[in-house]
């Protein structure tokens, strides 16, 4: 692996990993672990390998699936539900009840998020939350087009539901 | 906007719609119609979700560790020859067989040499003449064990100033081929670092 490569194309994305991976492991640690793990895998790629890789986020994105799925299956635990605590951990303003408050959102979207169906989840934090293309989200996900927008219709409907029914719990401020 | 987002539930918006989707409620903040309440929490969220940063990477060795694990052995090696070395030059007798074959210098004789000085010459020539003829003694080579198979060399090194110079040229060329590995260690060493370094940049 070329350093000029690294700088420009993979690491600039890694935070982009660990969203993904913590959206696919729920857990810091695990996504950590994995994040590092990428990168040291296409550090340590080989030169040849590096010059046919044409769209570095998709392979990195894919790299950083497979290897969240694999400590998944590990650990033997499909479906992992944050815990809160680590969230509003994640959102460390500074400010201690804009963090407690927005330790909330997230925790709560990510609840909202953890209870789709796998795929469904996955598309939607590609689309949402790391904006790509339909293209890239199918090619990351080695799936159908089709499935893709079948998956984000679906999740984005079920996310409607659910947050019309926490609306009744949640403050109008918010 | 209900347009839009209504399309954005349904999941047919473009990405640049839902861009703008995003910058509408990022630029309202909490200055929105109550309608929008709900849609506004879930983009905030999305918001939210988006800054979430991996935290500083750990110290990522890039030089592999089984390299490192071998330009350490050879380093090993290399220094416990130097040492086996110089402590044989040192303190290992030389094989009989050479210490007979070069005797002590002041004795000036070697094998098949005259082992009796010749007598004094007169200096008158009809003394020369008189004095009976004395057949030098000549001493036969010893034939030692393994000295038809082992090279006979000479000694080297008589001067000890030249000993001492070649002694310092085997150890610069020891030194230089360490130096040469040290070197290939550093630089991947520099390497690892310059990388942690912009590393530590990039996290700011």
């Amino acid at each position: 692996m070329n350093w000029t490569i690294f700088q420009h194309h993979v690491y600039p994305i890694r935070h982009k990993l660990y969203r993904f991976a913590l959206r696919i492991t729920g857990s810091i640690p695990e996504a950590e672990d994995v994040v590092q793990e990428v990168l040291e895998r296409v550090w340590k790629s080989s030169e040849g390998q590096a010059t046919d890789v044409s769209n570095w986020e998709a392979w990195c994105m894919t790299l950083t699936r497979n290897r969240s799925l694999d400590k998944l299956r590990a650990t033997a635990q499909r479906r992992v539900v944050p815990l809160d605590d680590q969230a509003a951990k994640q959102f460390d303003t500074g400010d201690a009840a804009r963090a407690t408050e927005l330790g909330d959102l997230a925790a709560q979207a990510r609840r909202l998020m953890q209870e789709l169906p796998e795929k469904q989840r996955l598309v939607m934090h590609l689309r949402d939350v790391e904006e790509l293309s339909y293209e890239e989200i199918a090619k990351v996900l080695e799936i159908s087009l089709d499935q893709v927008k079948v998956c984000l219709h679906r999740a984005r409907k079920t996310i409607r539901e659910k947050l019309v029914a926490v609306d009744a719990y949640v403050p109008a401020n918010v | 906007m209900r347009t839009l987002l209504d399309r954005y539930w349904e999941g047919e918006t473009t990405l640049e719609e839902e861009r703008r989707i995003k910058a509408f409620f990022t630029a309202a903040g909490d200055d929105l119609p109550e309608e929008f309440r709900q849609e506004a929490r879930w983009f905030r969220i999305l918001q939210e979700e988006k800054s979430v940063q991996a935290p500083a990477a750990k110290r990522v060795n890039l030089f592999p560790r089984t390299t490192q694990r071998w330009y350490s052995i050879a380093a090993a090696v290399i220094l416990l020859l130097c040492a086996a070395g110089l402590w044989w030059r040192k303190n290992v007798p030389e094989p009989p067989w050479q210490i007979v074959q070069n005797p002590p210098a002041q004795k000036n004789e070697r094998p098949g040499f005259l082992e009796k000085p010749m007598a004094a010459v007169p200096e008158n020539t009809s003394e020369l003449a008189q004095s009976p003829v004395v057949e030098p003694e000549i001493r036969k080579p010893v034939r030692l064990k393994k000295q038809a198979d082992v090279p006979v060399e000479d000694d080297t090194c008589e001067d000890p100033e030249q000993a001492l110079a070649e002694i310092r040229a085997a150890l610069a060329l020891v030194s230089s081929k360490i130096n040469k590995s040290k070197e290939t260690l550093d630089k991947g060493l520099q390497e690892v670092d310059h990388v942690e370094i912009l590393l530590k940049r990039k996290n700011g």
